[in-house]
């Protein structure tokens, strides 16, 4: 079977790091992914969010997504780079999530820092409903918490990687082993066995009778009637200043790891028994709508790819369709 | 592909094949699987990345430590930004301290820097210009794949 690899990439060095895991991408094509409206459709679907590191193709289809990064998903770090691992679950691509579960933080303050159990639970829940792997794959680090650097972090990598390319040469599409969702559950459940609060919702996160929280919000009946149709809502609340509200990570991540590892029973944003209802309690409405414009050109687009309302401290943004999204 | 991740990815090949063990670098863009070895001005200050250097390569051989800068063209804001630091003692302790907290180790697993580990630093500027002998600082001129190996004028440091 002849292919003809594809990879699409941000980076010229993790395009080499990608080819360097299988020998059969040593024949691989790497192409920079552009700006956007630049790319051939298929590539620009996958960017729509965000731009993934990694997009594997075979004669311009996309087969697999990867991400990369040494940085431990805590604090702000954990919503980054979620968007584009929806998006490419959202289109039933497997899509691998280099990192470390756990490595040494530098500094005056140093000290180990865990991943964030909420985000593996969102990316199980992700390739549950879209019928898809979205598996993290830990970066190891040392006794001291120092990555590991010698070639030998990439062994797990270029093993998924080599039975994602095995597995798509022998049926056209790629599907990895169960046993990665059932190693992916236990390393949720013993996380959250050693980290109990992760098992729920952060402060910030907090489901709320729907009538109660939008009683003194300032919106039409339209939308309270419909909003109030899900007696109950998650509502997230982002301390953000005006003065600083024109910003996208973490929120717009932290939404999407809220809506699937709680909310979500379907792969289409309605899908879900609770509203997803952002609270921006500082900020008016329109400094909002100034600094993130609901604009599907640019980033600032993800404010409004999944959650029900945006409530401002003078007014809400109802959103009742999600053009973007796509169903596989 | 930018010229400046190539230049990057060339003076990696290059300094494995000189015999350099590499330990620490930030890539242009991307991610790369060397450590990121922050010099801060202040060291132990809580003020994030300010004030601070992340060399885009460093490498080890016997007992010297390479610190480059990289560019697809000569760069003078690099020469000033390495001058500095070998022109100030509070950053080039700064430097040993963020090795030191790293616990970088050698090909054969030993502890790198320790408070005994004596070492001498050198710095370099990698990119594509030919330009003349700098003082002090090394230039690593790019052509094809290789690099051109240029010594300071004076080494004396």
């Amino acid at each position: 079977m002849g292919n003809n690899w594809e990879i699409w990439s941000d980076s010229l060095i993790e395009a080499d790091w990608f080819k360097n895991l299988d020998v059969r991408m040593d024949s691989a094509v790497v192409y920079t992914i552009g700006q956007r409206n630049s790319n051939p459709v298929h590539i620009e679907n996958l960017i729509a969010y965000d731009r993934p590191d990694i997009i594997l193709c075979d004669s311009g289809k996309p087969i697999l997504v990867v991400e990369k990064t040494a940085e431990v998903p805590t604090g702000h770090n954990v919503g980054q780079r979620v968007a584009r691992l929806v998006r490419s679950a959202e289109y039933g691509l497997t899509t691998l999530y280099f990192l470390p579960f756990e490595a040494r933080k530098h500094g005056k303050y140093s000290s180990m820092c865990n991943i964030n159990p909420r985000l593996l639970r969102a990316m199980l829940k992700m390739g549950e409903i879209h019928n898809c792997s979205v598996l993290p794959v830990n970066w190891p680090c040392d006794e001291y918490g120092e990555l590991i650097s010698d070639g030998s972090e990439d062994t797990v990598m270029s093993k998924l990687i080599r039975d994602a390319l095995d597995s798509y040469e022998a049926t056209g599409i790629v599907v990895l082993d169960d046993c990665h969702e059932t190693s992916l559950r236990l390393e949720i459940k013993e996380r959250e066995a050693s980290f109990p609060p992760y098992r729920e919702l952060p402060n910030s996160a907090e489901v709320l009778a729907t009538r109660h929280f939008l009683k003194d919000k300032q919106l039409t009946d339209e939308a309270r009637d419909h909003l109030q149709l899900r007696p109950e809502s998650l509502v997230y609340t982002m301390d953000m200043s005006p003065e600083k509200s024109g910003r996208q990570d973490p929120y717009t991540g932290m939404q999407f790891i809220y809506d699937y590892g709680w909310l979500r029973t379907g792969p289409r944003p309605i899908d879900r028994d609770l509203n997803l209802i952002l609270n921006i309690p500082r900020v008016d409405l329109k400094t909002w709508t100034q600094k993130n414009p609901e604009d599907y050109e640019s980033k600032s687009c993800n404010w409004y790819l999944t959650a029900d309302a945006i409530v401002l401290s003078d007014g809400i943004i109802h959103l009742t369709d999600w053009p973007l999204h796509h169903v596989d | 592909m930018s010229i400046e991740a190539t230049v990057y990815m060339s003076m990696k090949r290059y300094l494995k094949v000189a015999g350099w063990h590499l330990i620490g670098g930030q890539p242009p863009s991307g991610t790369d699987s060397l450590p990121v070895i922050e010099i801060k001005l202040n060291f132990g200050s809580q003020r994030g990345s300010r004030d601070s250097m992340k060399p885009d390569l460093l490498a080890v051989q016997r007992d010297e430590l390479l610190v480059l800068e990289l560019k697809p063209r000569y760069s003078r804001t690099d020469h000033i930004k390495l001058q500095s630091l070998l022109d100030s003692p509070g950053r080039i302790e700064a430097l040993w301290e963020a090795l030191r907290e790293r616990n970088i180790r050698d090909e054969n697993g030993d502890v790198l820097f320790t408070r005994k580990s004596k070492m001498k630093l050198i710095v370099g500027l990698g990119h594509t210009e030919l330009k003349p002998p700098l003082s002090e600082v090394w230039q690593f001129i790019k052509s094809d794949e290789s690099f051109l190996a240029i010594p300071p004028a004076t080494r004396e440091h």
